[in-house]
């Protein structure tokens, strides 16, 4: 009996929902023009022709004439759906990956060579992952793998790339241990938390301070890494730690975080969180009056950050792995062509994406073939490349040698910082 | 001090948030699922109004229209469905988890999953002195808009007749019935009502990020649930203290144990609760509603 | 029938009512008159409490008209039957609990004026005067027969054209069915037909103009109260 009416609300939800879905569907069509991947890499639309003539004209060429020699296969696994918040950093992704492939494949670097991109949908999940990572490796046969979006994803499908013995590129991931994972295992986006150490210390010293109070997000792995390696080197820097609160991803009301960090004195306030809480934590810390000095995490110059809560971040420093400011390496170039080729305004996931298929091609042209060990070889022997996130090379360990660029919210801007840079709040 | 305004002023959220999911708990015997995304339909209504120009006030009721309207919508299609199927309450769960899980995701697609800005333009904003402490004004605006709002709501239900029909059909929807009440208008009402309060939660929260996204009132539904738990299920006044007490708690928790403390502290008061006290503060016994 | 067709205020025919496959009134006819008071006796288990339920629209029957004033009551709601004059004191009086007496007379005062209201509480106090002093009660903590006095003073605050009563002394003490009987008869006076369902009949007789016998769904005997001898009432109704 219950079952059965149960089955019955089931079914007028059904109900419901498909009739809300056809509403839905026409009026959110042209979102899905937009980004092609999301749903079918090769869909045919005039804004995403260089998706159409990467996957599509590839895949033509591989069935057409399967010579083995000219065709390098890369496998392209991110997590273009799945978590929404995630969904658009993976076609970012993707998106700039097949803008430098197209810089790559027009500068004749690669000869002969050319190079198929086969994207496939993590979906954010990590049984999706392994088995998208299964489906390159043994039926499309790739000769490296250039991708990943999120660290689960990786942790789970990574080490059947690995045992594989193909090159991976990790482009998206941001969390520490990502290279452990195997030798033929390198990454883009520098371990955050080392940066931010790195660059903590002078900054705080720059300012005069010789206590902080600190605020993180304690449900993610990644702020949580960042949060202890910040603290870790500001108390080797000698700052005495005044306070410590945490909030979750969900949280709206930081206040009684932002009292206790008041009431602690300190000197400066160090927030290793996400964009999407900024504005709430910086507004509620100007309405409770703490105007102690903030160094915060990259993302705080996001425009929708800044259009929130602008006026509240004056001051604001931070550490970015990529900015637009960074005026070094191929970055210039990036910012540009993300503007006028992708119609949209670069970002730290454009430019992960961008550097993983210009060092992938680069260590390809290196080898001059498309043995994996070769690849690793040379990736491992890679001097001064030059992209997006400016001159950098790997170290022993597989890591990037990213420096990283301090900036500032002036005035609603986001501007670069140095010891010297003055600022009025 | 100014913890416990914080706490305070959270916790008149929550007991926003507590009187309309206590409300329709009284009335309809329905656990409603859908409250915390009534409240970020509202709060995305009022942000559209708030966009095209509308004054503050104005875009407000927009959003508690927008929120009073989908929950109308919502009792009037599938809850009378299932009325009229003579469901149990089992499945009216099942429903209002699925009518949650549906329109959170037609929001995630309108809004293609991004965080909104807010404009907190013409909202109070800045602290003001009181009693020695700088207070913020938006703080006391919130604790007073809801304080304002609690007492209309406990003045209209005790001293008008709609207030009055609400209490009977709460009681014995028959009897009700049999003096000339109809029960659907009354159920009608009440999510009206609940939705308003929900749509001001979210105006609430909202402004306090100067942000609004598809998943912003996820984390308060049980937030709400732990709120009407502590204050009795279905008790009015339950609910405002149940709020106000759960939102001073948690700053405490935040603040003399561990701000990591505070995520666990809707859980705790549940679990608590229900082994000490399972009728909650005010309430008497099950039986006794709105 | 001893109701004149003309001036019927509710008039039931050919009304059939089941439960599932169990049929529990067969072809009822029934008419009540202005001013008039009708009983409708039966031992338990008869159909009276149906009867009333499927006037007042809280059961839809299988077949049957019911019109009151004329107008057709079958598949309305029942809030609207009630707003059309059918008023229905249930069985057990069912007072809503948490509310005071004042609070549970408004809720039956429906779309009158706030100042009639006050007029029609005053007017209760006066049917039932004993209620004068718990007015600001609870009305879960009144005795049985104060319940009863409130269920009908509610009931009437929404001036029905029928006040019907389901078992009005059940369970009350000797002295307050009097008073209740007496307050029926003002109310009869006042111009309110009474539909009186009760097991006792010999009560129900005591104010009944007319009266239905019910037996097993059907009426097996209709007729003035005063052709009620007392065997008759034995052989139906024991
Ligand atoms: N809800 C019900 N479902 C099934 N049968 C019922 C229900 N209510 C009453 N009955 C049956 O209908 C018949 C008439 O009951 P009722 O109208 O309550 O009689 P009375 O009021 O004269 O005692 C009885 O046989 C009773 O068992
Ligand atoms: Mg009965």
């Amino acid at each position: 009996m219950i079952a059965r009416r149960v089955v019955g609300a089931l079914a007028a939800l059904m109900l419901v929902t498909t009739a809300c879905g056809s509403d839905d569907d026409s009026s959110s069509s042209s979102a899905d023009d937009e980004n092609p991947a999301a749903s079918e890499p090769v869909e045919e639309s005039a804004e995403a022709d260089d998706t159409a003539s990467t996957a599509d004209g590839a895949s033509a060429d591989s069935d057409a004439e399967p010579s083995e020699a000219t065709v390098v296969r890369v496998g392209v696994p991110l997590d273009l759906s799945g978590p929404a918040a995630i969904s658009n950093i993976g076609l970012s992704e993707l998106s700039a990956m097949e803008l430098a492939l197209e810089e790559v494949t027009a500068s004749g670097m690669l000869g002969e060579t050319t190079i198929e991109m086969i994207p496939i949908d993590t979906k954010g999940d990590k049984q999706e992952a392994v088995a998208g990572v299964l489906k390159l490796i043994e039926q499309d046969d790739v000769d490296a793998i250039v991708g990943f979006t999120l660290t689960p994803s990786f942790l789970a499908a990574g080490p059947q790339a690995v045992e594989a013995g193909l090159p991976v590129i990790a482009v998206g991931v941001a969390a520490p241990g990502i290279t452990e994972v195997g030798d033929n295992v390198f990454r883009i986006i520098p371990q955050v938390s080392s940066l931010y150490a790195a660059n903590d210390a002078m900054i705080a010293e720059t300012l005069g301070a010789t206590s902080a109070a600190y605020l993180y997000t304690s449900d993610s792995e990644t702020t949580v890494g960042i949060h202890e390696a910040r603290l870790a080197a500001l108390e080797d820097a000698g700052i005495e730690t005044k306070s410590v609160q945490s909030n979750t991803t969900a949280d709206t009301d930081f206040r009684a975080q932002l009292t206790e960090i008041q009431n602690s004195g300190a000197d400066i306030m160090v927030i290793s969180g996400f964009p999407g809480q900024f504005a709430g934590q910086f507004l509620q810390a100007e309405e409770i009056g703490l105007d102690i000095p903030v160094l915060s995490t990259d993302g705080s110059g996001r425009n929708e950050v800044l259009d929130q809560a602008g006026s509240a971040m004056q001051c604001v420093i931070y550490t970015a792995s990529w900015a637009a400011q960074n005026e070094t390496g191929r970055n210039p170039h990036f910012v540009e062509a993300v503007q006028t080729e992708l119609d949209d305004e670069a970002d730290l996931y454009y430019a992960a994406g961008y550097d993983g298929m210009w060092m992938f091609s680069t260590a390809l042209a290196d080898a001059g073939s498309a043995d994996p060990d070769a690849i690793v070889e040379a990736l491992n022997n890679i001097t001064d490349f030059e992209g997006a996130f400016g001159v950098y090379e790997y170290d022993d360990n597989r890591e990037p040698d990213i420096s990283g660029i301090n900036l500032q919210i002036q005035d609603n801007e986001v501007i670069p910082w140095t010891p010297d840079t003055q600022c009025e709040r | 001090m100014q913890q416990t305004i914080n706490g305070l002023a959270s916790g008149s959220i929550y007991a926003l948030l507590g009187l309309g999911v206590t409300l329709i708990w009284g009335v309809l015997h329905v656990l409603t699922f859908t409250h915390a995304q009534v409240l970020t339909w509202g709060a995305f209504g009022s942000l559209i109004a708030i966009n095209r120009g509308y004054p503050v006030p104005v875009a407000i009721l927009v959003g508690m229209a927008v929120a009073a309207g989908l929950s109308v919508l919502i009792d009037s299609t599938v809850l009378e469905m299932l009325r009229r199927r003579g469901a149990s309450e089992y499945a009216f769960v099942v429903a209002t988890i699925g009518l949650a899980f549906m329109l959170e995701s037609i929001l995630r697609n309108r809004t293609r999953a991004r965080v909104e800005p807010y404009s907190r333009d013409g909202f109070p904003r800045g602290p003001i002195e009181l009693l020695g402490q700088n207070v913020p004004k938006l703080q006391l605006a919130v604790l007073a808009t809801s304080l304002i709002a609690m007492a209309g709501l406990a003045i209209w239900l005790n001293h008008t007749r709609a207030g009055r029909g609400m209490k009977a059909v709460a009681y014995s929807p028959e009897t009700a019935t049999l003096l000339g009440i109809n029960p659907r208008f009354i159920y009608a009402v009440a999510y009206t009502v609940s939705g308003m309060l929900a749509a001001l939660a979210g105006v609430f929260v909202a402004v306090s990020t100067a942000s609004v996204s598809y998943s912003s009132g996820d984390r308060l539904l049980l937030t709400a649930f732990a709120v009407i738990i502590l204050g009795g299920m279905g008790s009015v006044p339950g609910a405002v203290v149940g709020g106000l007490i759960l939102g001073v708690i948690e700053v405490y928790a935040t603040v003399h144990v561990s701000s990591k403390f505070s995520e666990v502290v809707a859980y705790l008061v549940i679990l608590v609760v229900l082994l000490v006290r399972p009728s909650g503060l005010f309430g008497a016994k099950e039986a006794t509603r709105v | 029938m001893t109701g004149s067709q003309g001036n019927a205020v509710l008039e039931v025919s050919d009304l059939t009512v089941r439960y599932g496959a169990a049929v529990a009134l067969r072809g009822i006819d029934l008419v009540i008159g202005e001013q008039e008071a009708v009983a409708v006796l039966g031992p338990n288990g008869a159909g009276k409490t149906t009867l009333l339920r499927t006037i007042s629209g809280l059961l839809k029957p299988a077949a049957g008209q019911i019109e009151l004033d004329s107008h057709s009551m079958v598949g309305r709601p029942a809030y609207r039957i009630a707003r059309a004059g059918f008023v229905h004191a249930p069985e057990g009086r069912s007072m809503i609990a948490p509310l005071t007496v004042t609070e549970n007379l408004q809720l039956g005062a429906g779309r009158r004026a706030r100042s009639d209201v006050a007029a029609g509480i005053d007017e209760m106090i006066e049917l039932f005067p004993s209620l004068r002093a718990r007015m600001g009660t609870k009305a879960g903590l009144l005795s049985g027969g104060e319940q009863q006095m409130v269920a009908i003073a509610r009931a009437l605050m929404a001036q029905p054209k029928v006040l019907a009563i389901d078992e009005p002394s059940m369970g009350l003490a000797p002295v307050v069915v009097d008073a209740v009987l007496e307050a029926l008869r003002k109310v009869i006076d006042s111009g309110t037909s009474l539909l009186l369902a009760e097991q006792n009949a010999r009560l129900a007789l005591a104010v009944a103009d007319r009266a239905y016998v019910l037996v097993h769904g059907e009426v097996v005997k209709s007729g003035n109260s005063d052709e009620f001898g007392d065997e008759l009432i034995e052989s139906y109704l024991t």
